[in-house]
Parts: C-alpha cells; sequence; structure tokens
C-alpha cells in the first residue's frame, strides 16, 4: 500500500499539513535512494566521514595526552 | 623583515599564533562544509548522464586535488628543513603526511565507488588510478620512515629526501589522462580552458576544495601543535605552559 493512502486515514482537520508531509518523505526517500546509486553514493560520504572526523579526533587525543604528561612531569619536577 | 621570518621559524611563536588561528580555521572550514554539501546534494540537478551517483565528485575531486597539494606542501617543507635544518619545517612534513594519505584513500575509494555503477568496475590499473596508488605508497613510505627511524632529525631527512624523490609522481598523475588513454575521464576544471563543467555543479565542487584546504590547514596546525610541544618539552616557554594546566 502506497504512503498516499495514508491520507485517506488522517483526521480531517490535519488534511492541510499531510500532502506537504507526505511530499517531504517522498523527498526524503529519494534523497537516500539517489536515483539508484543511493549505495554507491553514501558509502563514498560515509567513508569520508569516517576518515574526515578520524583526522580530527586524533589529533585532538594526541594533544590531551601530551599535556598531561607534561602536566605531570611538570608537578614531578616541583616536588623534587 | 628577517625577524618575521625567523621567528616564524620559531617552535614558540608558532605555538602562539596557530593557537590564534585555529579557531578562525576550524569554524570556516564547518561553514563552507556546509555550504559545499547543500550546493552538491540538495542544490545541484541530477546529471543528465550520470543521474544522482555524479555527486560522488564533491568528495572525491577535491580529495584529490588535496592529495597532490598535500604532498607538494610535504616535499616542499622537506626541502625546507634538508637545506636549512629548521625543525618547524620538519615537523610540518611529518604532520602533513597522515594527512595527505587519508585524502588519497578517499581519493581513491570514491572514486572506487563511483566507478562501479559508471564504469562497471571498482578499479582499472589505467594510468590515473595506478598513479594515485603509488602516491599512497609514497605516504606510507614517508610515514613509515618517520615510524621507523628513532632519531627525528635523521627520520626526517630520509622522509624528505623520499618525498622530493616522488615529487615525480606528481605531474605523472595530473597529465596522466592525457599522456595515456585512459577510462578514466580528463580534464574538467584544471586545464587552460574555460571549465566543462555546469556552474550549478562547479560551485559546490570549488566551495569544498577550499573547505578541505582550510580543513588540512586546520587538521595540519592541530598535529603540528602537540609534536612542538613534545619537541620543546625541556625549553623555558614549556615548562611554563605545563605548569598553567
Amino acid at each position: 500500500m502506497p504512503v498516499t493512502d495514508l491520507v485517506l486515514y488522517l483526521p480531517r482537520g490535519d488534511r492541510a499539513i499531510t500532502p506537504n508531509l507526505i511530499e517531504s518523505m517522498e523527498t526524503l526517500r529519494e534523497f537516500f535512494h539517489m536515483g539508484g546509486y543511493g549505495f554507491y553514493v553514501w558509502s563514498a560520504y560515509g567513508v569520508a566521514f569516517v576518515v574526515l572526523v578520524a583526522n580530527v579526533v586524533v589529533p585532538m587525543l594526541r594533544m590531551r595526552d601530551v599535556r598531561a604528561r607534561l602536566a605531570r612531569q611538570a608537578r614531578m619536577e616541583e616536588q623534587s | 623583515m628577517w625577524t618575521f621570518f625567523h621567528k616564524l621559524g620559531s617552535p614558540r611563536h608558532f605555538y602562539r599564533i596557530s593557537g590564534r588561528l585555529l579557531p578562525w580555521l576550524a569554524w570556516s572550514t564547518v561553514v563552507l562544509i556546509v555550504a559545499g554539501l547543500y550546493g552538491g546534494l540538495i542544490e545541484a540537478p541530477p546529471d543528465y548522464q550520470q543521474g544522482e551517483s555524479y555527486r560522488i565528485i564533491f568528495i572525491h575531486v577535491p580529495s584529490a586535488w588535496m592529495s597532490l597539494f598535500v604532498y607538494m606542501l610535504m616535499a616542499a617543507a622537506g626541502a625546507v628543513g634538508l637545506i636549512w635544518h629548521i625543525k618547524l619545517a620538519d615537523v610540518v612534513a611529518a604532520a602533513s603526511a597522515p594527512i595527505g594519505a587519508s585524502f588519497t584513500f578517499l581519493a581513491l575509494v570514491t572514486g572506487s565507488l563511483w566507478g562501479k555503477p559508471m564504469w562497471g568496475t571498482y578499479w582499472v590499473w589505467d594510468a590515473r588510478l595506478t598513479s594515485e596508488l603509488v602516491l599512497l605508497f609514497l605516504y606510507f613510505g614517508v610515514m613509515g620512515l618517520h615510524a621507523a627511524i628513532e632519531d627525528k632529525r635523521t627520520a626526517s631527512r630520509a622522509a624528505a629526501v623520499l618525498a622530493l624523490v616522488g615529487v615525480v609522481n606528481i605531474p605523472i598523475i595530473h597529465y596522466s589522462v592525457e599522456w595515456w588513454s585512459t577510462l578514466h575521464q580528463g580534464p574538467t576544471v584544471t586545464k587552460v580552458d574555460a571549465p566543462s563543467i555546469h556552474l550549478s555543479m562547479l560551485i559546490p565542487l570549488l566551495t569544498m576544495a577550499v573547505a578541505f584546504k582550510l580543513y588540512y590547514f586546520t587538521v595540519l596546525l592541530m598535529r603540528a601543535r602537540s609534536e612542538v610541544l613534545e619537541r620543546e618539552r625541556a625549553s623555558a616557554w614549556v615548562r611554563e605552559l605545563a605548569r598553567e594546566t
């Protein structure tokens, strides 16, 4: 049963909103479907996302470790 | 004037200035990526031949351009370190390698995912793809040398030599589609002619290209900063910084 059939089962008062909602859902579905190439397009963007995020997270963690180590060393030197 | 360049080579000044630049670089990267993705995924129309699959271009081409750009920068920084023994140049070269490798990897993978629906294959040993793969191996070589050699100066020297020898690959990659008959298409933007791509697609493409450049500088500075802190840990300014934390 196509999505448009849902319109018949919704209360009258919402008629003004629902056609647009259906259209937006259709557009969203098409967006994910990417004309049949969804797997390729979204895999590509997915890999890109992972790689770009990793290249930000790794240096952040490294900086945190370096600063922690330096702070620890500074504290040890102060004590001695 | 000389003092300006001399200061630029100073790790302490680099740390301070890069710290101030970072938020600007980071935020402009984010804004441009969002703008580029909106333009590419939502605004731009489907291609009359490739339909929606062409949208991979907005990741693939900027990644490929960056893979070459970062390599040139890495080689140049390596040369500066080799000739003038400027530590910061070595740091920039070392920090650039994994980022460049990431872009090369992305170019190859997104290209592969684009090739499967369009060409019918994930891979082909044509000149463009093969030379880009060699670029990835060169990056791995540079990273491997840094990892394998204990003394940082020696490691940087060896890596710089490798990077410089590998520079020959860059024009090979770029002209491969002109010099050989390749499955990969010829130049659309980087040629001595008007770009043969529609403006609605060109603008998000260039936006993403700039965004990726800003991204590279952002991430480069992040990596370089921690490297600088570590290398200069014995110096007064780093100790001061460590005490403040």
